[in-house]
């Protein structure tokens, strides 16, 4: 259905007024979160976030689960993870996220929000049951970031992600 | 860029970012907030299509986007929407961890350590099947909604109900409590109650149950005397003669009884009441002025009433009226009733 409406709508946009609702990959806004303590941007149309939080999370869970869903399906979540122990980024996916640690998944070092933290990207790549995922993961003091791209062949999806890895700022 | 060109990119690039529909003979149509997020593969299906379409039918609720299989147990883990049990249970999303993408399947039913399942798979069948597994395949566990499960199926409850009764409840396969059953081995009555029944022909006793819930003992029979409309207590006749008669109705042990009233005093002579109720108004012995009545070739009847006709004892009441008899010959002594201290004589 998405799709018929797309073209209905090119064939009808023949005057080349623009869809002022159409997501751009650009426009952004900022949204900030008491509850969580972060801020991040987040497309400006057509996108929908959820935010959920846990106060009684265990360890290992998120306390605060921020979830990016386009027109049809979900595209970014955004995780935030409590560290007491401050463990080092590799140490805490080994126990935390183990099956991040796939052989087939490839990891490389990156740099997050707008402090330039230095964060982990772990590449999942397309499988028969999956469409390829990209989990950026850093730390924020005593809180672990855990941003999953749920669809690395969709420009949207990817787009929300490097803006919200890239973005993300922490509130006083 | 003409037209038709960009009518091209824009449908290429939204198909790539659109979920898939349909899946083998599945369709994505139920309402849960989201879209499948998963491809169907070539042979039309795919376990976690399949999955996350099950558990957004079941649910009304549109599970993350967890990628392959074998990562939806540990993705479950991290988020406290979600619970992973090790136990199988229906209503959840059944997964195995092992292998290299790993299996995921909904769970209709479960029997013993065998669970039933629809999936799909991206080999072999077209479209949704029905498998029955062991448990035991589903290394990762079975995942469900936090909440969903309260027990473990085939555990059971039990609690105390009426007069020290119990009922029991067991655990679903759903892994959630059913009802509680009727309640059994109860006792005869409610602890503290209290059983009041008539007795007699006056009086009313009670019973209380105990704290296990049997009845104790009734207690004596006892009752009230009864009483007229005007409050006052009901007049009768004792049986006793002269003034003694008098008596009122009372309840003695749940029986009615005639009390007496009035106790013997000395006889008045010359009022015409029997006032020691020897039976003899005015008798000889008290009043000496009156001879003791003879009846015609019969007997006549002497009452002495002990501390009454006689000073002293009532023992040598008895003795000096025996004498009198003797002494006239004229009567002999038919019986001495020493309760009342009285002698009755015949005159001989």
């Amino acid at each position: 259905m998405p799709v018929a409406t797309l073209v209905a709508l090119i064939l009808a946009g023949g005057g080349g007024s623009a869809d002022l609702n159409r997501w751009d990959g650009v426009s952004l806004r900022r949204h900030e979160d008491a509850a969580a303590k972060v801020a991040f941007p987040v497309p400006l149309t057509q996108t929908v976030l959820t935010a959920r939080h846990f106060p009684g999370a265990r360890e290992g869970q998120m306390k605060h689960v921020f979830t990016l869903t386009g027109p049809t399906v979900e595209e970014v979540e955004l995780g935030l993870f409590s560290n007491p122990k401050s463990r080092s980024l590799e140490a805490w996916v080994t126990a935390t996220l183990p099956f991040l640690r796939a052989s087939a998944n490839a990891s490389m070092p990156w740099q997050a929000t707008v402090k330039r933290v230095p964060a982990l990207v772990i590449e999942q790549p397309r499988s028969p049951q999956q469409y390829g995922q990209r989990v950026a993961i850093f730390r924020l003091g005593e809180t672990v970031v855990v941003v999953s791209c749920r669809n690395v062949e969709s420009p949207r999806a990817v787009s929300e992600f490097e803006a919200i890895v890239a973005g993300l700022e922490v509130l006083p | 860029m003409n037209r038709a060109s960009v009518l091209a990119v824009v449908l290429l690039t939204a198909s790539r970012a659109l979920a898939v529909y349909q899946c083998g003979d599945t369709k994505d149509d139920c309402q849960c907030g989201a879209s499948n997020p998963y491809p169907c593969c070539s042979n039309g299906g795919n376990c976690t299509w399949y999955a996350w379409e099950a558990a957004c039918c079941s649910w009304a609720q549109g599970l993350p986007s967890w990628g392959n299989a074998n990562q939806w147990t540990g993705n479950a883990q991290a988020n406290a929407s979600y619970a992973v049990e090790s136990f199988p249970v229906s209503d959840a999303v059944s997964c195995r961890d092992l292998g290299q993408y790993g299996h995921v399947a909904f769970t209709q039913s479960v029997s013993g350590s065998t669970v039933t399942v629809h999936e799909q798979n991206c080999w072999g069948n077209y479209g949704m099947d029905t498998h029955t597994y062991a448990a035991a395949f589903f290394s990762g566990g079975f995942i469900v909604r936090a909440g969903q499960v309260e027990c473990h199926p085939g555990d059971s409850q039990s609690q105390s109900c009426g007069n020290c009764g119990t009922q029991a409840r067991g655990c679903g396969a759903d892994g959630r409590w059913g009802g509680w059953g009727s309640c059994s081995s109860q006792g005869e009555c409610a602890p503290g109650s209290v059983d009041e029944r008539a007795c007699g022909s006056c009086g009313a006793h009670a019973r209380s149950c105990t704290a296990s819930c049997s009845w104790g003992a009734f207690s004596a029979c006892e009752g009230a005397a009864p009483s007229s409309d005007a409050g006052t207590s009901v007049r009768c006749d004792t049986g006793v003669p002269g003034a003694c008669g008098e008596g009122a109705l009372t309840c003695v042990h749940g029986e009615l009884q005639c009390q007496q009233t009035v106790l013997p005093r000395r006889e008045v002579c010359g009022d015409g009441v029997d006032n020691d109720c020897d039976g003899v108004v005015d008798g000889p012995l008290s009043c000496p002025s009156n001879p003791a009545p003879i009846q015609e070739g019969g007997a006549s009847r002497i009452v002495v009433l002990g501390g009454c006709s006689v000073s002293g004892a009532p023992f040598f009441s008895v003795l000096s009226l025996v004498a009198l008899a003797l002494r006239r010959r004229r009567v002999s002594i038919t019986s001495v009733r020493t309760v009342e201290s009285s002698v009755s004589c015949r005159f001989g």
